[in-house]
């Protein structure tokens, strides 16, 4: 097989728990983000563009739909010969198997699947962050600064730091010190999970922290900070563009807000680095006289009757007359009744509300203040989910379709 | 329907639709927001589990080849089948127009002998319908016809029509410009099944002929010894057979009912993979009665109107009664009305386009308008 200089290894396996009902049947990466794309869709899609050819994708939590969705990535022009996407989820071997232990470990477990393309460096990517960004430039800058690795970093506000991977640099942007979510920051330069490696070094380094018990198997808590003691070239690249982590519900729904300003960083009309994702079989989106749109992005297969104001709506959303979205997210193929409000919410993929049902608004306003978190008032509808006629819902909810009553736990 | 092969002939006129087809084949013209009209016959074709279709393709038609490539978008690039591109025969442009040009597939003749299937359904690429040839094939083998053609009493605008007896047999065939004969005549939906071993037999004659029109030379001349037959088709369909034709159509389809018959009812209808965000709407927009593709970024007024992929429409720009292909730009408080504008059209700042009620214009490809003033 020809010789790569770049591979890359995409960590897709975790759980997104803070995502609440968006991952209680598939994994984070996998979670539908920008009105048409899943999230991994924006690491695939730089990795296309970034002439990023070989890429193994580490599945593990929920992994049936993302599987399907990634195949041989012919969504994103990665398939041909020698090349492609593989997805690599944990297996046996004639030793017995296990689970991933975590991210290192996951990596270490395909230590053969890299060897099988001899690449020089390996590019580390995890499938749940939104931004464009050119790896090329960081595998130049890489070689440049003929580092061990590089890690891209982020400035972050300081509030938010204790979040993140934190290091600090000396003026020649060689790393110092590294604290994977530090209590009390001494800086602000966020990691952002990307990581570039030479390949022997990587190799090196994950099979010391395999022989060692006491690690976590982290690359952030374990394999960086051991690098960082034995005196290893460890580089930071700053990146200036726009980077989301949408890890929380309510930085899913910032993010995808964030999308609708009409000067938004994250430029989704740009041709150049476009974003690649599924294509659907449905027809141009069809807006009925009397139907109302105002600052939003509406997905094909769409057929809108009622109103639609600072929303993104994926493919396939019914909304019927007098209904009335604000606010909010609608992910593919809901049916929205005639008179629904949605207001300030997150409706999952499949959902059908019935006629007359209030959901979020001023319910998810009234259960934030009891539970007195910010991020309650955004209201979440689980995929698959039934919504019974005039019924008034604030609050997470799972519904499984088919249930009847739900009208009794209004404004909770 | 593995035993079925699909065909699919080619009009070759390159006047029909004005400007529209003087760079592509029928096949290959855009339609509905995101199709082109090949997409239909493909798409009936492959949600009837017919997976190896050969598309006949004039010369010079980059666009039929760059749109349908290996034909991935309808699941048909397979290892074994799936898609051919069958090379027209370069007939002679002289004398008359044949409705259907057996010499297309005689030119192909070897193709057609190779293949294992037995069944074939021969369809052209300017009819509009979401039509289940499951249905229509069992018809056929049920009744033991030796053509099945499909027709529709439905509208009457075409160019050949039929007869039927009551048993359901052609008794009659008329060929006639674009009106309905008889208040009993039906209309031909260009589609037409049969097996392979007649139309082998039917190719060998024309060739001794040299006569090559299905409809004139074969089924007209052979009624009575063939047992041809009708099935009769009920649902929605448009035939794309002149610019009026084009135009309405795409109208109908902004009908909730037309667009839940066409798309939604029965199989996908596919098309070339694309990419590109949903579109945006901004706070200045005002959409009403349209259908709109992804990939557009909408601050005017939309009414009426069918648009395509990567469209931009400025503020206080309106666009009404009109088919906007892709990446048509147009700006700040410039007027459209009753206009087909053809791929990259750019229209000025404040530039009127106005055609008549139900006489549409077609803007050319890549045209600009950008002083200020009415047209038409």
């Amino acid at each position: 097989m020809q010789k790569k200089e770049c591979i890359a290894m995409l960590l897709a396996g975790g759980q997104g728990s803070r995502l609440r009902g968006l991952t209680r049947n598939i994994a984070k990466p996998a979670v539908p983000f920008g009105g048409q794309y899943r999230i991994i869709d924006f690491s695939l899609s730089n990795c296309a563009n970034s002439g990023i050819d070989t890429v193994g994708v580490l599945t593990q939590y929920k992994p049936q739909l993302l599987n399907k969705y990634i195949g041989m990535g012919v969504n994103w022009d990665l398939h041909g010969k020698g090349k492609g996407v593989t997805v690599l989820p944990p297996y046996v071997g004639d030793r017995g198997g296990c689970w991933y232990q975590g991210t290192a470990h996951s990596v270490y477990q395909n230590i053969d699947y890299i060897d099988s393309f001899e690449p020089e460096h390996v590019l580390i990517l995890s499938g749940d962050h939104i931004y464009k960004m050119n790896y090329e430039e960081m595998l130049v800058y890489h070689r440049s600064k003929d580092a061990d690795l590089t890690i891209s970093v982020i400035e972050v506000p300081w509030e938010e730091a204790g979040r993140f991977g934190i290091m600090s640099a000396d003026g020649n942007m060689r790393i110092t010190e590294f604290e994977e979510k530090p209590r009390k920051p001494k800086n602000n330069l966020a990691s952002m999970g990307i990581y570039i490696f030479k390949t022997e070094v990587l190799k090196t380094y994950l099979k010391k922290d395999a022989l060692d018990s006491t690690s976590n198997n982290d690359f952030g808590k374990n394999v960086i900070p051991r690098m960082l003691k034995e005196g290893r070239s460890i580089y930071a690249f700053p990146y200036q563009g726009y980077w989301r982590d949408v890890g929380t519900v309510e930085s899913y729904w910032l993010a995808s807000m964030e999308i609708l300003d009409d000067d938004a960083r994250l430029k989704m009309f740009d041709n150049d680095w476009c974003v690649y994702s599924e294509s659907t079989s449905f027809p141009p989106a069809y807006f009925a006289a009397g139907s109302y749109v105002k600052n939003s992005m509406v997905a094909e297969g769409c057929r809108i009757f009622g109103e639609i104001e600072n929303s993104l709506v994926f493919s396939g959303v019914e909304v019927e007359p007098g209904a009335r979205v604000k606010d909010s997210i609608v992910m593919a193929n809901v049916k929205i009744c005639a008179g629904v409000v949605i207001d300030k919410a997150i409706i999952g993929e499949e959902v059908t509300v019935g006629e007359g049902a209030v959901v979020g608004g001023e319910y998810g306003k009234e259960y934030a203040k009891v539970r007195g978190s910010r991020e309650h008032n955004i209201t979440v509808i689980e995929n698959n989910s039934d919504i019974a006629p005039y019924s008034h819902i604030g609050v997470l909810v799972m519904v499984k379709k088919d249930e009847e009553q739900l009208s009794g736990i209004s404004g909770v | 329907m593995k035993k079925v092969l699909g065909l699919v002939h080619q009009m070759k006129n390159e006047r029909l639709l004005k400007s529209i087809t003087h760079h592509r084949c029928m096949a290959a013209v855009p339609f509905g927001g995101k199709y082109r009209l090949v997409d239909f016959v493909l798409s009936n074709m492959v949600n009837a589990g017919i997976n190896n279709i050969g598309l006949v393709t004039p010369a010079g038609s980059r666009s039929i080849m760059d749109h349908v490539g290996s034909g991935r978008g309808w699941g048909l690039d397979k290892k074994h089948g799936g898609l051919v591109f069958l090379p027209s025969a370069n007939g002679r442009k002289t004398g008359r127009r044949s409705i259907v040009d057996l010499r297309d597939f005689y030119h192909n003749l070897d193709f057609l002998e190779n293949r294992g299937e037995e069944e074939l359904i021969i369809s052209g690429s300017n009819v509009v319908c979401n039509i289940d040839y499951q249905k229509v094939f069992q018809r056929h083998l049920d009744t033991g016809a030796d053509i099945t053609v499909v027709c529709s009493g439905g509208k009457n605008e075409g160019q050949v029509f039929f007869d039927v007896d009551e048993g359901g047999r052609i008794r009659r065939l008329i060929v006639g410009e674009n009106k309905k004969p008889d208040i009993r005549s039906v209309l031909s939906l260009d589609m037409y099944l049969l097996k392979k071993e007649l139309l082998v037999d039917i190719l060998r004659e024309c060739a001794d002929s040299n006569k090559w029109d299905l409809i004139r030379d074969v089924l007209a001349k052979r009624i009575e010894d063939l047992n041809i037959r009708a099935f009769f088709y009920d649902g929605y369909f448009a035939l794309i057979n002149s610019l009026v034709s084009y135009y309405r159509c795409q109208m109908e389809l902004l009908s909730p009912q037309v667009l839940q018959e066409l798309f939604f009812a029965n199989g996908p209808i596919c098309t070339k993979w694309k990419d590109g965000p949903p579109s945006k709407y901004y706070r200045t927009c005002r959409v009403s009665n349209s259908l709109i593709a992804n990939g557009c970024q909408i601050a005017g007024v939309v009414e009426n109107s069918v648009v395509f992929r990567k469209v931009k429409i400025e503020e206080g720009a309106i666009v009404r009664n009109s088919i906007i292909m892709p990446k048509v730009e147009v700006q700040v408080e410039a007027y459209l009305d009753g206009v087909i504008l053809d791929k990259g059209v750019a229209v000025g700042k404040g530039v009127r386009l106005e055609a008549p009620k139900e006489q549409p214009v077609v803007v050319e490809r890549g045209a600009t308008y950008f002083q200020e003033g009415a047209f038409i």
